[in-house]
C-alpha cells in the first residue's frame, strides 16, 4: 500500500471515530451539538503535550486525554444539558470556541497559536482500524439494547419519554459524556498522526463536517453513517477538492438532504449480520446452481 | 384505618393555577386499590391536568399527592413511573423514531438491571435480559390485540391501533396504577366496544387499579365502578355511576342551566 | 486622560452595540415567529455588504442609492432563502433544529462559495461619507458608527410603525404568539413569513453596508450574527426591545474587557453571560425590565 493511501485511510479512520461520537450524541439522542470538536482537541493536545513536555507514550495521553475530556464534560454536560435545541448547539459552539481560546491563550504551555511541534507521527493503520472496531461495536451494542431506544424516545418526545420513566437529563449525560471519549480519542490519535497540532484544527468547520456526515447518512442508521463518513471523508481527497470547495460541497449536501430527505440517505435502514449471510448463502446457491448448470 | 390501607391514591386539595388561570382548584380524589374508576366533566374542567399533577409533569401549587402512603408531590414523572403509575395521553404521543416492538420495549426494559457501560460492552448478562423482556413485550403486544404489527412503524398504525399501542406501552412499564387519559376519542362504535373489553380484561388479569378520563358517557357508565366529575377545576361529585348521574349538581354542570 | 479614556472607550462600546442591534433586531424577528436561531442571517448581511460595494463601485452613486439597494437586496435574498431553504422543512412539518441547521448551512455554504470564487480578499468600499471620523475633545467618534446609530433609530421605529399600525404587522405579532392565528384572521400564513423574512433582510442590508463600509467586506463577514444571537439570548427570546438593550450592554461589556483585560477573553465573557441568563434568567433583559417577549413556554 502506498504511503499516501495509508495515510489518507488513517484519517478517514480517525475521522469515523469522531463521527461514531456524533452519531451517538447527534443522531440518535438529537442533540446537535458543536462540542465534539471541544473534546477532540482536549485528546489531541493531551498526547501531543504528555509526550513533547513529560515524555509519556501515546497510549497514556490517550487515556489522561480521556480522563480530562470527561471531568471536563461532566461540568459543560451539566451546564448546558438543560438548555434546548438551538441553545445547547451554541452553548456547545460557545464551549469548543473557549477550548480554542485556552489553547491559545496559556501560549507557554500549549505553543498558542504556533501549536505544537515534534510529535511522533506513530499512529498505524492497524491500530487506527481496531480502534475504529471497538467503537463501531460499542455504537452498535449502544444502539440495539435499552440505551439506543431510551435514545430515540428522547430524540422523539423527551416528556413522554420521561413519564415512559426515563431520566432524561441523566441519560443525555451519560451519552454526551461516551461521545466526549470517542472525539478525544479521535483527537488523540490525530495529534499522533500529524507530527504537528494547531488550535485551529479544531474549528467550527470540523463540527460541520461532522454535523453533515450524520445528516447525509441518516439520523437513524450506523450504517449511513459510517458509509457517509467513509464518502465524504475519501472522495474530497481522492479528487484533490481545495478546502473551500470541500466546505461548499459539505453545505450544499447537507441543504439537499435536509430539505429532501430529512431522514437521511440510509433512512432506518441497518445492515445485519443475518442479511448478510443471506446473500453470501444465495449467492453461494446461485454459482452451485450455475455449476450444475 | 382498615379503609385508608385500601386507598392507593389520595389527591388532598390540590390546586394548580397557570398564571391567571385555576386549572384545579382545591381537588379531592380517594382512590381504592384495584378500582377500575373514571374522571368525568365538561371540556377545561381540569381532567387532564388532574393526570399531569399525579403523573408528575406539573407539580401542584397546593395541596399533596400520595402514592401508596407516600407523598409524590414534586418528584419528577420518571420517579413516579418507577414508583409505580404509568399513563397514556390525550393527544397520542409514541415514539415515531421507534417501531411498535419497540415503542412497547422501551418502556418495558427502561428498569432492565444492566447498567450503561455493562450495555455498551455488550456483556451476556445484557443479551439475556434483553431476550427476557422480548417475551414480556409480546406479551403486553397479544394483550392489547396488536401481536403481528411488531415491524410496523407507529405512525403507518390506524388511528384506533395507535391508542391501543399506548395502552401496551403503558403497561409494559408495570404500573400498580395506569391513568388512561381519553382512550376511546376518535373511536367509531365497534373500536369503542372492542376497547372496553380490553380494559375490562386487563383489570381483570394484571389485577391493576384504573383511572380513566373519558367523554364517552356509554362507556364510563358501562365499565367504572367509581366516578368523579370535576367542573371548573373543581370536584363537584363522587360515587358509583348510577349515583352521580342523579346528583343535581352534575346534572347542572352537564345542562349548563 | 483616564476619565478621557474611558469616555472613548464607552463610546467605542455604544458604537459596536449599534452595529450588534441593527443584527439582532432582524435575527429576533424572524426568531420570534418561527423560533428558531436563523443564522443565513449573516450571509445576507455579507451578500448585501458584496451588492453594495459592486453597486456604489460600478454606478459611482452615494451612500443613499446603495442604501436603497442594499435594502430590497437584503430583502428579496432573504426571502428567496425562506422559499428555497426553509419553506420546504415549514411544509413537511420538520422539527425546529432542521431549520436551524439549515440556516447555519446555507450561511456556511454562501460564505465558502464566495471564499471559493473571490478568494480570502478583503474589498474596500470608496468613501461614501466625507468624514470618517470626527474628534471632539480628544475623543474619536467614527461617522460610520453615528450613521449606523442613526440608520438604526429609523429602521427600528419603521419597523415599530409596520409592527403596530400596519395590518400585516398586527399578523406579524399576532404569529409570534402563534404561528396560526393570522390564518384564523384570514391572512395567509406564507404571506406574513415572507413579509418579515423581508423586513429582517432589509435590515440585513443595512448592517451589510455599513459593516462594509467601517470593516470592509469578505466573506466572514456575517460571523457577526454569532453575537447578535448572543445579544438576542439576553435581550430575551424574540423580544425586540431587549435585543436593542441588550446590543448596547454587550458592545459595552466586549469593549471594556478588551480594553481592561485582553481579547482573548472577550468571546469567553459574551458567551458565559449568554449561557447564565440561559440558564437562571431565559426570559432576559426584557423579563428583567418587564418587556413582553411575544414567546409563551408550554409543557403540553
Amino acid at each position: 500500500m502506498s504511503s499516501y493511501l495509508t495515510s489518507v485511510l488513517i484519517f478517514t479512520g480517525i475521522n469515523l471515530i469522531a463521527v461514531l461520537g456524533m452519531f451517538l450524541l447527534m443522531g440518535l439522542t438529537g442533540l446537535l451539538s458543536f462540542g465534539q470538536v471541544g473534546f477532540m482537541a482536549i485528546g489531541a493536545y493531551a498526547a501531543a503535550l504528555g509526550y513533547t513536555k513529560f515524555g509519556l507514550p501515546f497510549g497514556i495521553g490517550l487515556l489522561i486525554g480521556i480522563v480530562i475530556s470527561l471531568l471536563v464534560g461532566l461540568v459543560i454536560g451539566t451546564v448546558t444539558l438543560k438548555l434546548k435545541n438551538d441553545y445547547f448547539a451554541l452553548a456547545t459552539y460557545g464551549f469548543s470556541e473557549v477550548i480554542k481560546n485556552v489553547l491559545i491563550y496559556f501560549s507557554s504551555f500549549t505553543g498558542g497559536s504556533m501549536g505544537v511541534f515534534g510529535i511522533p507521527a506513530s499512529v498505524t493503520l492497524p491500530l487506527v482500524a481496531v480502534i475504529f472496531l471497538v467503537g463501531l461495536v460499542i455504537t452498535r451494542n449502544f444502539k440495539v439494547t435499552k440505551l439506543g431506544r431510551n435514545s430515540l424516545a428522547i430524540r422523539n418526545d423527551e416528556l413522554a419519554a420521561q413519564v415512559m420513566g426515563i431520566n432524561v437529563f441523566k441519560h443525555k449525560l451519560s451519552v454526551f459524556l461516551l461521545s466526549a471519549v470517542f472525539g478525544s480519542v479521535a483527537g488523540s490519535l490525530l495529534a499522533f498522526a500529524t507530527y504537528y497540532i494547531e488550535p485551529n484544527l479544531f474549528d467550527w468547520n470540523r463540527s460541520i463536517s461532522l454535523i453533515v456526515i450524520v445528516f447525509f447518512g441518516g439520523i437513524n442508521s450506523l450504517t449511513g453513517a459510517v458509509t457517509a463518513g467513509l464518502a465524504l471523508t475519501l472522495l474530497p481527497e481522492v479528487l484533490h477538492f481545495g478546502a473551500e470547495w470541500r466546505m461548499v460541497i459539505y453545505t450544499f449536501i447537507i441543504i439537499v438532504t435536509m430539505i429532501f430527505r430529512p431522514t437521511g440517505l440510509f433512512g432506518r435502514w441497518e445492515i445485519s449480520g443475518r442479511q448478510m449471510m443471506d446473500w453470501f448463502r444465495n449467492r453461494g446457491q446461485r454459482s452451485a446452481a450455475r455449476g450444475r448448470g | 384505618m382498615k379503609n385508608e390501607q385500601g386507598t392507593i391514591l389520595h389527591v388532598d386539595n390540590v390546586t394548580m393555577r397557570f398564571g391567571g388561570v385555576v386549572a384545579v382548584n382545591g381537588a379531592n380524589i380517594r382512590l381504592r386499590r384495584g378500582r377500575l374508576a373514571g374522571i368525568i366533566g365538561p371540556n377545561g374542567a381540569g381532567k387532564t391536568t388532574m393526570f399531569n399533577l399525579i403523573s408528575g409533569v406539573y407539580t401542584p401549587v397546593e395541596g399533596e399527592i400520595r402514592f401508596k402512603d407516600q407523598a409524590i408531590t414534586g418528584k419528577s414523572p420518571d420517579e413516579i413511573t418507577h414508583l409505580g403509575i404509568s399513563r397514556t395521553f390525550q393527544n397520542i404521543r409514541l415514539f415515531e423514531g421507534l417501531n411498535v416492538y419497540d415503542n412497547v420495549k422501551m418502556a418495558a426494559s427502561c428498569r432492565s438491571e444492566y447498567s450503561f457501560l455493562e450495555a455498551i460492552l455488550g456483556l451476556p448478562k445484557v443479551w439475556k435480559l434483553e431476550r427476557e423482556v422480548a417475551s414480556e413485550v409480546e406479551y403486553y403486544l397479544d394483550l392489547v390485540g396488536l401481536s403481528g404489527y411488531e415491524k410496523v412503524w407507529p405512525e403507518n398504525l390506524a388511528y384506533g391501533l395507535q391508542r391501543k399501542l399506548e395502552i401496551a406501552r403503558a403497561l409494559a412499564s408495570k404500573p400498580e396504577l395506569l391513568l388512561l387519559d381519553e382512550p376511546a376519542a376518535g373511536l367509531n362504535p365497534t373500536e369503542v366496544q372492542e376497547l372496553m373489553e380490553i380494559i375490562r380484561h386487563i383489570h381483570k388479569e394484571l389485577d391493576i387499579t384504573i383511572l380513566l378520563i373519558e367523554h364517552h358517557m356509554d362507556m364510563v357508565m358501562s365499565i367504572c365502578e367509581e366516578l368523579w366529575v370535576m367542573n371548573f377545576g373543581a370536584v363537584i361529585a363522587n360515587g358509583d355511576p348510577e349515583s352521580v348521574q342523579q346528583d343535581p349538581e352534575v346534572l347542572k354542570a352537564y345542562l349548563g342551566s | 486622560m483616564v476619565k478621557c479614556l474611558l469616555l472613548q472607550q464607552i463610546i467605542n462600546g455604544l458604537s459596536l452595540g449599534s452595529v450588534y442591534a441593527l443584527i439582532a433586531v432582524g435575527f429576533a424577528l424572524v426568531f420570534s415567529i418561527l423560533k428558531f436561531s436563523n443564522f443565513s442571517h449573516g450571509s445576507v448581511i455579507m451578500l448585501s455588504a458584496y451588492l453594495g460595494l459592486w453597486f456604489s463601485n460600478n454606478f459611482n452613486v452615494g451612500l443613499l442609492p446603495t442604501l436603497l439597494v442594499c435594502i430590497l437586496g437584503g430583502g428579496t435574498l432573504a426571502v428567496i432563502i425562506e422559499k428555497i431553504g426553509f419553506k420546504p422543512i415549514r411544509d413537511k412539518e420538520g422539527p425546529l433544529i432542521y431549520l436551524f441547521v439549515v440556516s447555519i448551512a446555507i450561511s456556511m455554504f454562501l460564505q465558502y462559495l464566495m471564499t471559493a470564487l473571490l478568494g480570502g480578499r478583503f474589498f474596500i468600499y470608496k468613501p461614501l461619507l466625507k468624514t470618517s471620523a470626527w474628534r471632539v475633545a480628544g475623543l474619536t467618534i467614527p461617522v460610520v458608527n453615528l450613521a449606523m446609530l442613526g440608520a438604526s433609530v429609523i429602521a427600528l421605529a419603521i419597523l415599530l410603525y409596520v409592527l403596530y399600525r400596519t395590518t400585516i404587522g398586527i399578523a406579524i405579532r399576532a404569529a409570534s404568539t402563534d404561528l396560526f392565528t393570522p390564518n384564523l384572521l384570514g391572512i395567509n400564513i406564507d404571506l406574513v413569513v415572507s413579509v418579515t423574512f423581508f423586513i429582517s433582510g432589509a435590515l440585513a442590508g443595512i448592517s451589510g453596508l455599513f459593516l462594509g463600509m467601517s470593516l470592509n467586506v469578505y466573506p466572514q463577514l456575517g460571523g457577526l450574527v454569532m453575537k447578535a444571537f448572543i445579544a438576542t439570548v439576553i435581550g430575551g427570546l424574540g423580544s425586540l426591545g431587549g435585543a436593542v438593550i441588550a446590543s448596547f450592554m454587550l458592545g459595552l461589556l466586549e469593549t471594556m474587557i478588551t480594553a481592561y483585560i485582553g481579547g482573548a477573553v472577550t468571546p469567553m465573557v459574551s458567551f458565559a453571560v449568554m449561557i447564565l441568563f440561559l440558564l437562571f434568567k431565559p426570559e432576559g433583559v426584557a423579563g428583567l425590565l418587564g418587556l413582553s417577549s411575544g414567546t409563551t413556554t408550554q409543557k403540553l
